[in-house]
């Protein structure tokens, strides 16, 4: 599955042509990061969101939001 | 991307009132040094992207373009100082002019404002590179591996790139902190639930074995099986729940304070010991404590970022991208100061899983005291716990661990020192207490060891979480880094080879087998290139350095294509051209026109000859380029031959400018004198520094053109035709008259006179004598196509003509 990040639509601080680079490796990321079953659909869904929205730049705290979101673990 | 049409320009930096055509096509810009060339660049710059990189970037301290963006005469009225230029955009078909003042560079008036315009122009404006001056092309070039990276990053914008693996990795070790004091906390409760259950091991068949023997003991069902619902103390009353005091558990637990407080004075003495020791090192070497400082301090300040005002001192800057980029720089420290900050949180981590286990145990004895009705030490432990709180806190942060030295030094547990006698007495009261009844025992037995089972699957729970968020964040992050890694040495790959490719266009006659490597490594660029087949070398190490420019032009070329690929269309080179010499110069047009066909260039050269070599090889036109033959700071550049110097002149009067008249004036004269004095062939006393004065150059031209005229009346005389006679009278005529009137008002215009007296000229005054001026050197010119005369041949001349022939007259007389 190709994983595409949402077209820019108004105009974005880092200019609406995001550099294709910076695009490619998003995609890349994302893609790669789904395969490794490392990190659950629902955190790669918030990534994917958090990489696609160029109004500001993206901080440690938004992964760690991301990174700490429950994932069911518990105790038998 | 753009193509530019047209620009006007006014009261930007250097310039007045300017208007230049375009065209969309590449175009020159000629001029001595200080002719105005690179104040038309800022003000494109400008207008595209609301920057002028002159006034930005090193050594550049203090400039803005609010401030020194107007002309030097219209910083109090940066209202008065604008650009408008109309573009061409080639991706949408469209064109459009944007208006940008320096009063408010971030708000351009765009017409037509449709939406797909707006976002052309606004990718145009985020892309500052498309400007490239001279002082900027060895930036790639002669430049640290370090800052190579840096540079290129940014032209490439991977800045943000680098940002989202900065803050993947901030998270990743944020992540691993809180996993390591998730982990401290399920040994603390794992510990006290053994202590209660004493057993050794944490086996669910131990707990439910003790669980069910109190259970029996009161009449309660066995639990069959510890699953994630069970609860140890099910059926109990709630009555009973409330009684949780169990004696021989409250004893247990304070004896294994007891004997945990033993070990106290070494606790996690060998980390303490290392930050100590740290920490004295920086007291030793102020530059590395400064440095260290700076680091965590402007890290946490860029993290903060958001907006152009700055989180750590509120200075506003143009832009948060400046702000930005300023603190990088700052962060650019040494390696050293980052392992000590390494070193720092990874002891101060140790001590304050350390003080964690001891809140555990002082928790136990805590809720036991407060059962006894133990004020005192309730407060006593109480505050201890409070004060450990905050320690681990400050422990885990650099600036925490600094103002920390002192109790790391003495003992950082600070026990208090009622402590030992609180607890012996707390423990002897328990102890003297009778013991509880077989069924008590059992019941708070049960309500205790559910408590502590709760705070264990909730340790467990939260640590499990850690885990899961820690393994996360190192997978998004390794898998960042070695996505980015490939690409990059994709694009390095890409870089190097056009970057090869246009250089050995502009030198193929001598470096055909020209190549280069672009060597990243961690956080560097390195750049080799190839000598003569000799081997790869540092650019600097053998290159001339009409090379190296040549190598900067070509590896921002290289950049610039990478960048936009096709949508690569315009670009400013601010005298970046000068470098190469003249057997290099048409290959370089042939690059910029066979690798850039799509491409507008605006050149701009203090050199006339390179402009004849641009025309020459195609590049540009007599229609595509523009001469500035001086420049003052009244009229800004003054181009030659403008035609519209009449009209700027009279504009002036009409404003009362008389002085600003008078200047245009001056500097019309002395470009069209010297033109005229090559043109005709006049011969003023000749000059090895070629700088000759109007008040030289004027005379000589007046002469030589008498001198022609009358040369014409008499050849046609002697050719016996009337109407040549006649024409080539009636402007030797023309001239005289018009010289008359000069030499009476010549001091208006003389440069020692108008410089200091144009306070005393008043607009009647100046008036007849541009007029005067006018009608002067309508002599000079065809009525017809209004180019000036000029004779042919240059040496032994035959004929004085137009550029259009309507002016032919003949200078060789009937052989007699």
């Amino acid at each position: 599955m190709r994983l595409l990040l949402p077209q820019p639509t108004r105009l974005k601080r880092q200019g609406v042509h995001m550099a294709t680079l910076q695009r490619q490796i998003a995609e890349k990321f994302l893609a790669k990061l789904a395969q490794s079953r490392e990190v659950d659909a629902e955190k790669i869904d918030q990534l994917r969101k958090l990489l696609a929205d160029q109004k500001r730049r993206v901080k440690a705290e938004d992964f760690l939001k991301i990174f700490s979101l429950p994932t069911g673990g518990d105790l038998k | 991307m753009i193509k530019l049409e047209f620009a006007h320009i006014e009261e930007v930096r250097g310039i007045r009132k300017l208007d230049i055509d375009f065209q969309k096509r590449t175009f020159a810009i000629s001029g001595p040094n200080g002719s105005g060339k690179s104040g038309v660049i800022d003000a494109i710059e400008f207008g595209l992207t609301g920057q002028i990189s002159r006034l930005t970037g090193r050594g550049t301290k203090g400039l803005s373009v609010s401030e020194h963006g107007p002309h030097v005469d219209k910083t109090k009225f940066p209202d008065a100082a604008f650009v408008e230029l109309r573009v061409f955009l080639p991706g949408i078909g469209k064109s459009a002019t944007i208006t940008r003042k320096v009063s408010s560079p971030k708000k351009p008036k765009i017409v037509p404002g449709d939406d797909d315009v707006k976002v052309a122009l606004a990718e145009v404006a985020d892309h500052p590179e498309i400007a490239l001056s001279r002082r900027e092309i060895l930036r790639f070039i002669l430049v640290e591996p370090t800052k190579r990276s840096d540079e290129i990053q940014t032209v490439l914008k991977l800045d943000e790139i680098g940002q989202i693996r900065s803050a993947l990795n901030t998270c990743q070790n944020k992540l691993e902190t809180a996993l390591q004091t998730a982990a401290a906390q399920v040994l603390s409760s794992r510990d006290a639930l053994q202590l209660h259950f004493q057993i050794s091991t944490l086996r669910a068949a131990d707990l439910v074995e003790a669980a069910n023997k109190r259970r029996k003991l009161i009449g309660l069902t066995e639990i069959a099986e510890l699953t994630a619902d069970t609860k140890l103390d099910a059926g109990l009353s709630s009555a009973a729940k409330v009684a949780e005091f169990n004696k021989q558990s409250a004893l247990r637990d304070l004896n294994a304070l007891s004997d945990e407080a033993k070990g106290f004075p070494d606790l996690a003495k060998m980390e303490a010991a290392a930050i100590v020791a740290d920490l004295s090192k920086l007291e030793v070497d102020p530059a590395l404590f400064a440095a260290l400082q700076r680091l965590s301090f402007i890290e946490r300040g860029l993290d903060l970022v958001d907006g152009r005002e700055c989180p750590l001192c509120d200075t506003a800057w143009e832009d948060e991208q400046h702000l930005r980029d300023h603190l990088k720089a700052k962060l650019a420290k040494s390696e050293e100061a980052r392992k000590v900050q390494q070193a720092l949180l990874n002891n101060g981590t140790a001590v304050a899983e350390a003080a964690i286990r001891v809140a555990a145990f002082l928790e136990s004895a805590h809720k036991v005291a407060e059962g006894q009705g133990e004020g005192g030490f309730v407060r006593v432990l109480t505050a201890w716990k409070t004060n450990l709180e905050g320690l681990k806190a400050r422990l885990t942060t650099v600036e925490g661990l600094i103002g920390l030295k002192d109790r790391l030094t003495v003992g950082w547990l600070e026990m208090p020192n009622v402590f030992p006698t609180g607890l012996k007495g707390l423990t002897e009261k328990v102890s003297a207490m009778p013991d509880q009844t077989a069924a008590l025992d059992a019941q708070t037995f049960l309500t205790t060891a559910q408590l502590r089972l709760s705070d264990y699957r909730e340790a467990m729970r939260k640590n499990k979480a850690a885990e899961i968020a820690c393994a996360s964040a190192k997978a998004a992050y390794n898998i960042y880094c070695s996505v980015l890694e490939d690409e990059l040495d994709t694009l390095y790959e890409e870089v190097q080879k056009d970057f090869s490719t246009f250089y050995r266009v502009i030198n193929e006659d001598d470096e055909a087998k020209f190549t280069a490597k672009l060597t990243p490594t961690e956080g560097c660029l390195g750049l080799d290139v190839n000598f003569y087949g000799r081997g790869l070398y540092p650019p600097a190490a053998y290159h001339s350095e009409g090379h190296q420019d040549g190598m900067g032009v070509c590896l921002y070329l290289a950049l610039m294509k990478r960048l936009f690929g096709n949508r690569f269309t315009f670009a400013l080179l601010d005298n970046v051209v000068m470098s190469v010499d003249a057997g290099h110069r048409y290959q370089f047009c042939k690059l910029l026109k066979t690798q850039f066909p799509d491409t507008q260039f605006i050149i701009t050269t203090h050199d006339r000859l390179w402009v004849e070599q641009m025309k020459s090889a195609g590049l540009v036109t007599a229609k595509t380029s523009i001469a500035f033959h001086s420049w003052t700071i009244d009229t800004g550049p003054l181009v030659e031959s403008n035609q519209e110097i009449w009209g700027e002149i009279a504009a002036a009067l009409g404003k009362g400018k008389v002085e600003a008249a008078a200047a245009a004036l001056r500097h019309h004269l002395e470009y069209v004198s010297r033109h005229l004095a090559d043109q005709l062939g006049a011969t003023p006393q000749f000059r090895v520094d070629g700088n000759y004065e109007l008040g030289e150059l004027l005379p000589s031209v007046l002469k030589r053109m008498g001198d022609l005229c009358g040369r014409a009346a008499s050849a046609a005389q002697s050719w016996g035709n009337a109407a040549d006679k006649e024409a080539a009278t009636k402007r030797r005529a023309s001239l005289a008259a018009s010289n008359a009137a000069m030499s009476v008002e010549q001091w208006a215009v003389n440069k020692g006179v108008h410089y200091n007296e144009w306070a005393n000229l008043g607009r009647k005054d100046f008036e007849p004598v541009a007029a005067a001026f006018k009608e002067l050197l309508a002599c000079f010119r065809c009525e017809t196509c209004e180019s000036w005369l000029h004779v042919t041949p240059r040496i032994n001349p035959e004929t004085l003509r137009c550029g259009c022939n309507a002016i032919s007259l003949n200078l060789k007389a009937k052989p007699k």
